[in-house]
């Protein structure tokens, strides 16, 4: 049997045709379309989909009974659960119950989890890991275009002439999309990258800026600065379709190269040069956690959407903002509000008509105010607040910042229903576990990082006692005593259309061939955004002045620490690390430090290193390299053994309450 | 060797025919690419170039070890650079149980390419047309001429064909071999220098996908590892832990080495071994490349 799907790990959405035998893979093909991959594949790609047939998947609905877990049917697993949501919400009201979603679901499962929070439970606590990737791209990308979304499309980087990448490790976790920008440079485009760390794309890069982490908006700020300095700004671009210009011009004269310098630690010059190779091109501006990971995460998205209006670089072939997502459905899953302040279709909870369309549909009143954001979510667990959680599908002990406080939160919930694959870090301290279809197993969709949703099908069989996610959010709300009754995923594909504008009207006949890229009208799709006008009509320019990260380097914490992803692995490891050709390529935790540091600390490559921050400590292996400037340590967050979120930065950007993941203050000591 | 011909027309029924008594494979169109896979029936068939070959029916990209039942099968549309790989394969994995029980029990019928792809060189090594095959068709207008040295498959539907067909087929081949330029390999491995400026450059790019093994029709290097039972899988030359050693010593510590040392095995290496070099100009591994790394340049960038 031969199925094309969807690869489940980043958000490229590359396309695939599995040959399987129902049981199992029987082969992994990349599909030749060149919108998206073009006949290839990452090895997460050709090797990754095998954890879906793994034996330690879960198969039957598990109680933990005294810290044992004992297999239970679904009908008790199914009524211890509706039970205690439903006493706890009874009895410390709807706020004291928290939802986690998943990006690695289908839209169809997001859309039903948050209406599950909303509609079952009157709660807003529904979030999501967009809360720690993407949620400044939100906020960011609203204030100034209107739409939280790349701009453009994958495709559509054959016709830029220039590409600006910052914060994006592009050819480890976008591969696909960093393969076809090195192939547009060798053909005689140019990039410009800005990064720390002295990744593989920076072999391409005309300019590297090497910029300290947790200084980015200065550096976009100054290269404004140069723009508006030398003239190279599109005045008609400006004057027809942007707003605020004024107060952003004030603003930026504080940032003259050589002032961002001393901020930045980058040469004036290279500034300079950056800003006026990118004001003279036709250029997308491509970037990821580097950019959103910041106590200024927003005001970050914001200069770099700045920058593009600036210069005119929007809305147009070859040109746009690209924020990359790292999930197959972090796009989709942040479209069908499952996040604690929009509501599907990024309607916000406060909006009182975004609201009553919800509530005329629903048949039911909504909350108005936000609920907590995932990071929120157990500091109020912490405190007593949040009694009770449901998780489908994220690991957040391995996931989130501060993780020991994070494990005492999920010790103090009374009652943790965890909906997974795998046992998880998380599902360990779960009251219920339920056993959930992977990928493999469901039809359903995934939007792209460049908003195309696409169609999954299923190739294999249903593991053991497995159910759909959305089935069983279906069963719980029955017993909760509402009459949802849909037959299948693609019913609720037809309520989403309805009420989701950007997915208006589509139907799974029409997007399961190529997909479809939101905004959807009529079945057509949107290739390029903000064409003749902006989504929130004018672009409005949104300046900020730069402020010290929430930590930085000082005697005590010399070092700064970032965070982040490695190519073999993919997040919290529970899908990958059930691989052996990824595993074994990457199997252990360690610290990439600058050799002439390692020398000044006496520690050699390989050698174990004691990593100290004001919320933990860690031990794992030291990595000697210079991919890593001098002062900078970088660690991997994929591996229980030694947890790098331990001692990460959990101060939340104020806005999109988004941990500042990316710089932690931090020792470093022999051990 | 016996000439046949049959009629496109009636090359749907011969695979229904097929059907009846086997399993058969061959590529077919999913959306808008050309996979192989099982074929259910006969208008499913496309006599294509699919951007895979079909190693995988007979040296699976995993499987178990130690309990396997294989029968009989048949692949149709098999191209003749893919066909030709398994008589590589069988000087190295012949030995093996699985790989050598699979090969006794699946059919490959090769469909000789009359146009060439657009990243192969075949003709640089054996070109379309085969003398060893066990089933080899090509399109000749209204027929595919059939040449076979076994009856086993023919049926009714195939009628005897003559000199001309067979002259008619040879032309039609000659058409690749005119269009598609030979590379030159004489001397090749002696040639080839390990300090080769193209593994840096390719080093600087590669992803370490491990496609180009992974579409290498002649590739046979394997993991084994246990997950409560023993499987192996396809590994990769290109990848870090292929090599790696314990206490993490590793021969070829860096991409570029990796990279030479693919090269090197196919167009030095397994040629000194061997006599052949390990390539069957398929091009696959350039098509599949995310960054384009050309195995035509290492050939070419030693001379004409």
């Amino acid at each position: 049997m031969e199925t094309r799907t969807v690869c489940p790990y980043c958000g490229v959405g590359c396309n695939a045709i599995v040959i399987s035998d129902g049981k199992k893979v029987l082969n992994i093909i990349p599909s030749k379309r060149e919108d998206i991959n073009y006949g290839t594949l990452c090895i997460k790609g050709w090797k990754g989909f095998y954890y879906a047939s793994n034996r330690k998947r879960l198969k039957k609905p598990l109680k933990n009974v005294n810290g044992e877990f004992k297999e239970i049917s679904w009908e008790e697993a199914i009524d211890i659960t509706v039970k205690n949501l439903k006493n706890i919400m009874e009895e410390y009201g709807p706020e004291s119950l928290a939802f986690q979603s998943s990006a690695k679901c289908t839209n169809e499962d997001n859309y039903l989890m948050q209406k599950l929070a909303r509609q079952v439970f009157h709660t807003n606590n529904i979030d999501h890991c967009a809360r720690s990737c993407h949620a400044s791209t939100i906020e960011g990308l609203i204030s100034t275009f209107g739409s939280g979304a790349m701009t453009t499309s994958i495709k559509d980087i054959n016709n830029a002439d220039l590409y600006f990448i910052i914060g994006s490790n592009t050819t480890e976790q976008h591969p696909i999309i960093g393969s076809r920008i090195i192939n547009n440079v060798r053909m005689g485009k140019k990039l410009i990258v800005a990064d720390p760390r002295k990744i593989q794309i920076t072999n391409f890069a005309s300019i590297h800026l090497r910029h300290l982490p947790g200084t980015d908006l200065a550096l976009l700020n100054s290269m404004a600065y140069v723009i508006l300095d030398k003239g190279l700004y599109d005045k008609k671009f400006i004057e027809e379709r942007t707003e605020n210009f004024d107060e952003f011009k004030d603003v930026m004269e504080f940032y003259d190269p050589d002032r961002t310098s001393r901020i930045t630690g980058v040469d004036p010059e290279l500034i300079e040069k950056a800003a006026v190779l990118y004001a003279s091109s036709k250029s997308i501006i491509f970037y990821a956690m580097g950019i959103t990971q910041h106590t200024q995460g927003t005001e970050n998205v914001q200069a770099i959407a700045n920058l593009a209006l600036l210069t005119g670089n929007v809305g147009r072939p070859g040109t746009g903002v690209a924020p990359l997502r790292g999930h197959n459905n972090v796009q989709g899953s942040s479209d069908m509000g499952a996040l604690c302040d929009f509501l599907p279709g990024y309607r916000r909870v406060y909006d009182d008509q975004g609201r009553r369309l919800f509530e005329d549909a629903w048949k039911c009143k909504l909350p108005p105010v936000p609920g907590a954001s995932l990071t929120e979510m157990f500091e109020l667990a912490y405190d007593g607040k949040i009694r009770a959680m449901y998780i489908m599908g994220e690991n957040p002990v391995l996931s989130e910042p501060e993780s020991d406080k994070i494990k005492k939160s999920l010790e103090k919930i009374e009652f943790l229903v965890v909906q997974d694959i795998f046992m998880t870090e998380t599902a360990n301290y779960a009251d219920i576990i339920l056993p959930a279809y992977s990928f493999a197993e469901k039809l359903g969709t995934f939007t792209n990082t460049e908003r195309r949703i696409q169609l999954i099908t299923p190739f294999l069989e249903p593991i053991g006692e497995t159910r759909n996610d959305w089935e069983i959010f279906q069963t719980i709300a029955n017993k909760m005593g509402y009459d949802w009754h849909y037959k299948n995923s693609e019913e609720i594909m037809y309520e989403i259309s309805k009420l989701v504008p950007q997915y208006g009207g589509i139907n799974y006949e029409c997007i399961k061939n190529n997909g479809i890229q939101w905004p959807v009208v009529n079945c057509n799709g949107t290739e390029i955004m903000h064409r003749e006008k902006f989504t929130r009509g004018k672009g409005r320019f949104m300046p900020a002045y730069w402020k010290k990260p929430s930590e930085f380097s000082n005697d005590e914490y010399p070092f700064i620490l970032t965070t982040g992803r490695i190519y073999y692995q993919f997040h919290t490891g529970t899908m990958t690390r059930k691989i052996n050709i990824l595993e074994r390529e990457a199997p252990e935790p360690f610290v990439e430090i600058n050799t002439e540091d390692a020398k000044s600390l006496n520690i050699r490559n390989g050698g174990c290193i004691r990593l100290i921050s004001r919320y933990g400590e860690i031990e794992t292996r030291a990595r000697l390299t210079d991919i890593v400037p001098k002062g900078i340590a970088f660690m991997p967050f994929h591996y229980y053994e030694a947890s790098v979120n331990k001692i990460t930065n959990p101060n939340l950007d104020p806005k999109a309450k988004i941990p500042e993941l990316k710089v932690t203050a931090v020792k470093l000591v022999r051990c | 060797m016996m000439l046949y011909k049959i009629s496109k027309n009636n090359l749907k029924d011969y695979i229904n025919y097929l059907l009846e008594r086997y399993e058969v494979w061959g590529p077919k169109k999913i959306n808008d690419d050309y996979v192989f896979s099982r074929i259910e029936n006969g208008n499913e068939f496309s006599d294509v170039r699919t951007l895979l070959g079909p190693k995988d029916l007979i040296y699976p990209p995993q499987e178990k070890l130690f309990e396997n039942d294989f029968h009989e099968i048949i692949v149709l549309g098999v191209k003749s650079c893919d066909f030709r790989a398994f008589k590589m394969l069988d000087d190295v994995l012949g030995i093996d149980n699985n790989y050598s029980a699979r090969r006794k029990l699946v059919h490959m019928f090769n469909f000789v390419c009359t146009e060439p792809c657009e990243f192969g060189f075949c003709t640089t090594f054996y070109g379309p047309r085969l003398d060893d095959f066990e089933m080899q068709f090509t399109d000749i207008g209204e027929y595919y001429l059939v040449e076979t040295n076994t009856k086993k498959f023919i049926n009714n539907l195939f009628e005897n064909a003559d000199k001309n067909n067979l002259d008619i087929a040879i032309e039609k081949s000659e058409n690749v071999y005119k269009k598609m330029k030979k590379l030159n390999v004489e001397k090749l491995n002696e040639k080839i220098s390990w300090d080769n400026p193209l593994w840096k450059e390719f080093s600087e790019r590669c992803i370490s996908c491990g496609a180009c093994n992974f579409a290498c029709p002649t590739c046979f290097c394997f993991d084994v590892y246990d997950e409560s039972e023993r499987y192996r899988e396809w590994d990769s030359c290109i990848l870090a832990g292929f090599t790696r050693l314990a206490g993490n010593a590793n021969p070829r510590p860096t991409l570029d080495l990796r990279l030479r040392q693919r090269f090197m095995h196919k167009l030095k290496f397994h040629y000194e071994n061997f006599d052949y070099h390990l390539c069957t100009g398929c091009g696959r591994c350039i098509e599949v490349c995310p960054v384009k790394i050309d195995i035509r340049d290492v050939i070419r960038s030693v001379g004409p």
